[in-house]
């Protein structure tokens, strides 16, 4: 364990210093009179990444190293720390194009405001084109990217291939999609019309969730353009104040501040819960018709299906519930006095834990574990 | 010459100690391992089903003659309410001399989908309630419930009154349409229905995607930015790594419970406008006629202090108290201020009526 203790720490070491002298290239090529090779920088706008990936590399690495309970904490570092080099990135090369305005404050304002929104995704493309997982969703965060995490979980389409099928459903022009629905829409035929029928309809489900994800995408993409002019308003402002930025961390508060302001004012309006829960209720729609044509094909082939699960639970419960009333009518008849006693009763009657472990779990247990003195320092 | 509002190479040089402090903050973390949480001394006494019942070692040589029984939200894990040694509500609330029970109500499977509100109400509870009572000789006993457990507990005072001598409710939702209440404008227009017929249980993924869209930028992002400036100091960071093992243990909700939660009080509101209805009784606030101690945050962006507060304008009795604690949802269990300022409260208002 020592041995690999000190690994850990060593390649640490080399890892900081490589670090060191990685962003000390960076800070020479900012020195006054240095310049990149070429037109441009080694990156494009909002192309966050240069700094965020060799991080990204190593701490994939350590984070295998982690105790179970600090992998959870360190992986979300890790994601911040990302979205943070991002952030870093992009101001970086803003403000190097700052240099190049000498004495233009308006323009350089301008200039930052282009870049900010453009870092922030989705500007020039049309309504029909925004894709759901860009800009808001994948520039510094996050709704989006939660729920997708949340629906890829219990899909049986993995993540990268629902991504995949985006073209057909999602992000694609209106003409396109209409032309898809009409295919759908045509009658099934033949000795496989009911199950033809059935993909036609997962396919028309499957659309209407990628246009109901798509439209609350869209919804929170104006999140992230009002949180970039509100963080060019506020850095306007404080230019105007003679307030410099303290730092990149101050950086990144202004624009934590302005995004949850931004998001504030979206989620104020009817149009968010009205389409969240448009995209719930599509995924739910979707995810019952899958569950109807798994529990078809499980029926062939002489397999349990969840509705016969739940049947069987269910009835359970039923058995449960009368059961319960049937103690409290017999509990309730009990002269004064002995009232009290029945619920231990019942609990003697129940079986000791060891063995309700092997029982189902549905099954009513009801009893006390450790009958000690009840009042009193113990 | 044009005034940058900051330094190109400034963000270098923030960048690069960002990188090292997460850097060397990985070595803590390897080192700080597994967090323990729910502290206190207890015992199981009694267990149904998953749920089980906890009494807690009381830490004074009399405490008060009538136990106070906790009943905490399905959302997320009761041990919030003793997370450590220096942040626990329970231990506080000992040392005060209460005596103190808990219901753990543990994690639903696919088993329990059919678990509804008159389980958790009139079964789970009333057992609990019943077990204190008859292991102590008395017939009644105090209860304190916390945010949805709060629900539960003004349910159960309304239909158990004879069981309930004193009932405190903590950050507990009673108006759910009151303005600022997200949570609820969200659960509107959901079709709950389709939602549990679809995935029985609902996952506690998906109440954590609704939690972190409250606040997303300080929830997923800042909060982290945070942490690496306490990466270099153990202690503090297991304080973080307790809360956020609490954030993200979510058990999934019993699934009909959950439909008839959302329906009865998010979507149509009964517990305030009439109507609601558990295991074929009628509750009504007005049935609540024991004294009521509200506890209410001040800033709890999950609990609107608006939703809380309505409680006084609806409940029975004619003995009703308020708290106003100045701080969030959250804090309210775990910050100092609260554990200087509310279990004495607690404790000092359930005393008063004891005697």
């Amino acid at each position: 364990m020592t041995g690999s203790k000190d690994s850990t720490e060593a390649w640490s070491k080399v890892w900081l210093d490589a670090q060191k002298q990685y962003m000390d290239t960076w800070m020479q090529m900012s020195q006054p009179g240095k310049s990149w090779p070429g037109a441009q920088a080694p990156f494009g706008w909002g192309g966050a990444g240069a700094w965020a990936d060799p991080m990204q590399q190593w701490t994939r690495l350590m984070t295998q190293a982690l105790p179970q309970g600090s992998q959870d904490a360190s992986t979300r570092l890790l994601d911040l720390g990302k979205s943070y080099m991002s952030l870093g990135e992009t101001f970086w090369q803003i403000l190097q194009q700052g240099k190049d305005f000498a004495g233009q404050e308006t323009d350089w304002l301008e200039a930052m405001k282009k870049a900010f929104s453009s870092a922030c995704g989705s500007v020039g493309s049309s309504e029909q084109e925004a894709d759901p997982w860009s800009g808001f969703a994948t520039f510094w965060g996050l709704p989006m990217n939660t729920w997708e995490r949340f629906a890829c979980s219990f899909s049986p389409l993995p993540g990268a291939l629902e991504k995949a099928l985006r073209p057909e459903g999602g992000a694609v022009p209106s003409d396109m999609t209409r032309a898809v629905r009409q295919m759908l829409s045509m009658p099934p035929v033949g000795y496989t019309r009911e199950w033809q029928e059935q993909a036609q309809e997962w396919a028309q489900l499957y659309m209407e969730y990628a246009r109901a994800m798509q439209e609350f995408g869209q919804l929170l993409g104006k999140v992230s353009q009002r949180a970039a002019e509100l963080f060019s308003q506020k850095l306007t402002g404080l230019l105007k104040e003679g307030k410099p930025l303290e730092g990149l961390r101050s950086t990144y508060n202004l624009w934590i501040d302005c995004g949850e302001d931004a998001y504030a004012e979206v989620m104020g309006t009817p149009d968010f819960p009205h389409m969240q829960a448009q995209m719930v209720n599509a995924l739910m729609r979707l995810k019952r018709h899958e569950q109807a044509m798994m529990d078809e094909m499980m029926t062939a082939l002489n397999m349990p299906t969840r509705r016969e699960l739940d049947t069987t639970h269910q009835r359970v419960h039923g058995l449960q519930q009368q059961l319960g009333a049937l103690q409290d009518a017999m509990e309730n008849s009990l002269p004064a006095g002995q009232e009290a006693q029945a619920a231990p009763r019942a609990a003697a009657r129940a079986p000791a834990k060891k063995k309700t472990a092997a029982k189902p779990a549905s099954s009513q247990t009801r009893h006390r574990v450790q009958p000690k003195k009840t009042r009193g320092k113990s | 010459m044009m005034q940058l509002p900051l330094q190109p190479d400034q963000i270098l040089k923030d960048a690069l100690d960002f990188n090292q402090k997460i850097s060397r903050g990985m070595l803590t973390l390897r080192d700080v391992g597994d967090v323990e949480v729910g502290v206190t001394p207890k015992e199981a006494v009694y267990r149904e089903d998953k749920l089980v019942l906890y009494r807690y070692k009381p830490t004074v040589d009399k405490p008060a003659k009538t136990p106070l029984l906790i009943v905490y939200a399905l959302v997320n894990r009761p041990y919030m309410t003793d997370l450590q040694e220096d942040r626990s509500i329970i231990r506080n609330l000992l040392d005060h001399g209460e005596d103190v029970y808990l219901i753990d109500w543990g994690y639903p499977d696919g088993a329990d989908r059919f678990l509804d509100l008159n389980d958790y109400i009139n079964r789970y509870i009333h057992h609990c309630v019943q077990y204190i009572c008859k292991a102590h000789g008395l017939r009644k006993i105090n209860l304190l419930g916390i945010c949805q457990g709060g629900t539960f507990s003004l349910c159960y005072t309304a239909l158990h009154a004879e069981r309930v001598a004193n009932l405190v409710t903590m950050v507990t939702p009673v108006d759910f349409h009151t303005s600022r209440n997200v949570l609820s404008d969200w659960a509107r227009e959901l079709d709950v229905d389709l939602l549990v017929d679809t995935v029985g249980n609902v996952p506690g993924e998906l109440l954590n995607w609704s939690f972190l869209s409250l606040k997303p930028f300080r929830l997923t992002g800042q909060k982290y930015a945070d942490m690496t400036d306490i990466l270099d100091d153990p202690k503090k960071l297991r304080n973080f790594l307790r809360m956020e093992k609490w954030i993200f243990d979510s058990p999934d909700q019993a699934g009909e419970a959950f439909r008839e939660f959302i329906k009865y009080f998010y979507q149509q509101n009964r517990l305030v406008t009439g109507g609601l209805e558990i295991g074929g009784r009628g509750v009504s606030l007005k049935q609540v006629t024991v004294p009521v101690l509200n506890v209410y945050a001040t800033e709890d962006h999950l609990v609107p202090p608006e939703s809380s507060i309505a409680l006084e304008q609806h409940v029975g009795t004619r003995d009703y108290t308020s708290i106003a604690f100045p701080g969030g949802h959250i804090g309210i269990y775990v910050s100092g201020r609260s554990q200087k300022e509310v279990p004495p409260a607690i404790a000092k208002w359930l005393q008063e009526r004891s005697r």
